[in-house]
């Protein structure tokens, strides 16, 4: 059994985040995170900025005229 | 722009109408994803109609090869992602980056809790993930540079995996994190001052009591 403590928890917490973190490891800091408040609140953090950034940044839809190239070059082409 | 494509000599002589079909629904959902990556990358609304336009005329010359079965998104992405890469970037040579490796990976979350105004103010995440969320978070994320703002895009709006992300932009993985972890600290330092800019924009507009207490 390793040990994850908090500074564990910050070198990993991209992965972790990114869900690219294997089973094993991201059970154990799910573990850790989960018992320290600290962590808690730093993941949370992360997670709600994530959330925002998605918000503001995405969502632009695409113009009319792009909808139109696209069935011109579907119809244009035999 | 749209006539171009009428006009262009079509390579597809014999594309049947289940092929038209199939290419439409395919891109038809994507379009505004699409969109929304190529205005975040060319910063610019003509461009990125361009890009996007570039993006499924290459995508339908080369539908064939496509597999039925595989990531539509992810091969949808890579064509537009090479075709930003030839023909959009202004410049193929990379920045001189000032390395931000100092500033730490969660610089955001740094300041709120060492910044004694927060604390007074209430809850300092509170209230900086509020004048984040009125801040021009929009041309912060333009304001990262490349390459390091692709990497954040496909991964922080589009969420492709590092993986996917690896095969669309056609680099090692561990290239990718590096990428995307100093893209984020590049945003995190940004947002900082756009966030604190926003902030006293709302201060002097009478809105402090608005903060959570
Ligand atoms: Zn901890």
């Amino acid at each position: 059994m390793s040990e994850v403590d908090c500074n564990v928890v910050l070198e990993r917490l991209w992965v972790f985040l990114d869900g690219e973190a294997d089973e094993a490891l991201y059970r154990e800091l799910e573990a850790h995170i989960e018992a320290c408040l600290h962590c808690r609140n730093h993941v949370d953090f992360e997670r709600r900025l994530r959330a925002v950034i998605q918000v503001k940044c995405k969502g632009e839809q695409a113009p009319l005229a792009l909808r139109a190239a696209l069935d011109r070059l579907l119809s244009g082409s035999q | 722009m749209g006539a171009l494509l009428v006009t262009l000599d079509h390579p597809h002589v014999t594309v049947s109408d289940e092929d038209r079909a199939r290419f439409e629904a395919l891109v038809a959902g994507h379009l505004d994803g699409l969109y929304s990556s190529a205005l975040r990358l060319t910063r610019n609304r003509t461009a990125a109609e361009d890009l996007v336009q570039d993006t499924f005329l290459k995508a339908w010359r080369s539908f064939r090869t496509f597999q039925a079965g595989t990531n539509a998104r992810a091969w949808l992405y890579k064509i537009l992602m090479n075709a930003y890469i030839d023909g959009y970037r202004r410049s193929s040579r990379l920045p001189e980056e000032v390395d931000q490796e100092d500033i730490g990976d969660f610089y955001l979350y740094a300041k709120a809790q060492e910044s004694e105004e927060y604390r007074k103010a209430g809850d300092p995440e509170e209230i900086l993930l509020s004048q984040v969320m009125d801040a021009d978070v929009k041309d912060a994320l333009e304001q990262v540079p490349e390459p390091f703002r692709a990497a954040v895009i496909l991964a922080d709006l589009e969420e492709f995996s590092y993986k996917e992300i690896a095969e669309i932009l056609g680099i090692p993985v561990g290239t990718v994190m590096s990428r995307l972890y100093r893209g984020r600290r590049h945003l995190q330092r940004l947002l900082w001052d756009y966030a604190r800019r926003a902030g006293y924009a709302r201060d002097e507009i009478g809105l402090r009591s608005q903060v959570p207490p």
